[in-house]
């Protein structure tokens, strides 16, 4: 069997495991709620902020807040989206990694653990069986995500912070986003989660991998390591949401690298070890 | 070399296989082959290494030395071996949050038969009388359903080599008969390796064994050479005379005793026709009035194992 259609029926059954389970149910239900409640009382803020600053003013406070985090053009560019969906952007960016370390860190430890990657590892390919849970993973994080933020987008159109084409284009764009590092985050989560057989040494060893990855980016940025800054996922964000559309790509293209040396390595050790 | 069979058609190739565990040589130097068309049984009390050689046949576990080939392909080469090989693992749970259905759909699936993979998946679930199950959740099937359904999934598309660690433990005699005859059925067309602790099983449906101790093979031969079915005989009586003479004067025979307290007369013979060695011996017992209890044919697989292991 080819190695693609190997993927492809490994990852759909990966996400159907994450959506069907009730730690995935559970999950997918904290998140949308939370994104809600999240785009209700940044909302409320906004209101209130719009009051005594004007709109105009708030805005400015916007684009000179993306400015700091970013730069001057990426602050320019996301100063005419929703301004909620704005504060909503590094909430998401920033929660991915527990939410991927959450949904993902038995993604290979439990299969080990009792054994059933028995039944899959004598008719796929090891390395597909290890794409395909990347991949499987990958899908069921970004449609958790996407749920959580079509949940703030219906909140924040009921309270008709802007139009709904406005908000959907914005909407999807900023999502769309976030997507190239939350693949690198899967792939490091199924990296870990292949070296255990047990779920919860797995699961603390996801958390000082990830805590490990974002000290080392502070360590970079105090020291000014540009390269080493890469290494944290979510710093791909300044790349990709430059409205440049060169310099995004090259955000995007990173986080392709960067995913696929990481699953590469650990496809490699998959296919080499004893299960 | 221990050989099953020495012929060119060979399933599954062991040469000089070594497994390392930390501080543990689970299997030593293990050099071993299966015909094709055999089904062929590992035999061995615990921790003999019986699981970890059906692991490399597998492709679970890589050997530390040695080569392992598998249907004329390095064992684990999946690429190859894909849909050509069936195994049920011995410890290996399946996944509790999906449908007895959607696993084995799953299965058939990834074992190429795309759009009729769910038709191959129902009907390798009929096989094993869990028509029922279809809908059922892993997580909520008993010991003996769990069982059969993973039996299913070894026979899924009639693959060219069946691996079965312990397949009938666990399961009430009715289904492990029913299993039995699945394996039957299948005898010639797949080859089939089991590994079990049911001695009786394994002289029932095996051509050939190998018989394991402390993770080296002590014996490895055709079922009837092991059990010796084809050279010793063994009678029950309860009264009258002995011609111990006269057996022994027929023609293949080698030796004869007789245990006066068990009441047993063992004979043995040179390796030939079991049939006409039985009718004369037994002639010369009925002619001295003897009252047989009972005839068994060779020492049988539990008794050999015991003087092996």
């Amino acid at each position: 069997m080819p190695p693609l259609v190997e993927i492809a029926l490994v990852a759909r059954r990966e996400l159907r495991r994450n959506l069907r389970s009730a730690k995935g149910l559970l999950l997918l239900a904290l998140s949308a709620s939370g994104g809600g409640l999240t785009a209700l009382a940044l909302h409320k803020l906004h209101a209130a902020g719009a009051d005594t600053l004007g709109p105009e003013q708030l805005e400015q406070l916007a684009q000179e807040a993306a400015t700091r985090s970013y730069n001057e053009e990426i602050g320019r560019s996301l100063s005419h989206a929703p301004i909620t969906l704005l504060f909503l952007l590094p909430i998401s960016i920033w929660l991915a990694p527990l939410l991927v370390s959450l949904v993902g860190f038995d993604t290979l430890s439990s299969d080990l653990q009792f054994r059933t990657i028995r039944y899959w590892t004598v008719r796929a390919r090891r390395e597909s069986i290890f794409i395909g849970k990347v991949a499987g993973l990958w899908a069921a994080i970004s449609l958790c995500t996407l749920a959580t933020q079509a949940v703030a987008w219906g909140v924040l159109l009921g309270k008709g912070e802007s139009s709904a084409v406005e908000m959907l284009t914005w909407g999807a764009k900023l999502w769309a986003m976030t997507l190239p590092m939350g693949l690198v985050w899967c792939a490091i989560a199924v990296l870990v989660s292949g070296q255990f057989r047990s779920p919860m040494l797995s699961m603390l060893t996801l958390q000082v991998v990830f805590i490990g990855i974002w000290a080392v980016h502070l360590f970079a940025k105090m020291r000014d390591y540009e390269w080493m800054t890469r290494l944290y996922p979510n710093n791909f964000d300044s790349l990709i949401l430059s409205p440049d559309l060169a310099t995004s790509a090259l955000g995007v293209f990173g986080c392709l690298v960067y995913a696929a040396i990481v699953t590469a390595t650990g496809a490699l050790l998959f296919a080499k070890r004893d299960v | 070399m221990n050989s099953a069979n020495t012929g060119v058609n060979i399933a599954i190739s062991f040469h000089n296989v070594t497994k390392r565990f930390v501080e543990k040589e689970a299997v030593s130097s293990v050099t071993l082959q299966i015909a094709r068309g055999q089904v062929f049984g590992l035999i061995g009390p615990n921790g003999a290494g019986k699981t970890t050689i059906f692991s490399m046949m597998a492709g679970f576990l890589k050997p530390s030395s040695g080569i392992v080939e598998v249907l004329g392909f390095r064992a684990g080469d999946t690429a190859a071996l894909s849909s050509r090989i069936g195994v049920l693992p011995q410890d290996a749970l399946l996944p509790s949050g999906e449908t007895v259905g959607d696993f084995l759909t799953n299965m058939a699936a990834l074992q190429g038969f795309g759009r009729n993979a769910k038709t191959v998946a129902r009907d390798a679930l009929n096989d094993v009388g869990g028509g029922d199950w279809w809908t059922l959740r892993c997580s909520g099937l008993s010991h003996g359903m769990a069982k059969r359904v993973a039996i299913a999934q070894a026979f899924l598309g009639e693959p060219e080599l069946v691996l079965l660690d312990e397949p009938t433990a666990g399961l009430d005699p009715r289904v492990a008969f029913e299993v039995r005859q699945q394996i039957l059925k299948r005898k010639g067309r797949s080859t089939i390796v089991v590994s079990s602790h049911n001695l009786h099983e394994l002289e029932e449906i095996c051509d050939a064994a190998a018989i394991l101790d402390r993770g080296k093979i002590v014996a490895c031969n055709a079922i009837a050479e092991l059990t010796a079915s084809n050279e010793e005989l063994h009678i029950q009586l309860s009264e009258g005379a002995i011609p111990l003479e006269a057996i022994r004067a027929i023609s293949l025979v080698t030796h004869a005793a007789f245990d006066s307290e068990r009441g047993d007369l063992s004979v043995y013979f040179k390796a030939g026709d079991v049939d006409s060695v039985m009718f004369e011996v037994l002639t010369a017992l009925l002619r001295e009035k003897a009252r047989v209890r009972g005839v068994s044919v060779g020492r049988g697989l539990e008794k050999r194992v015991m003087e092996l292991t």
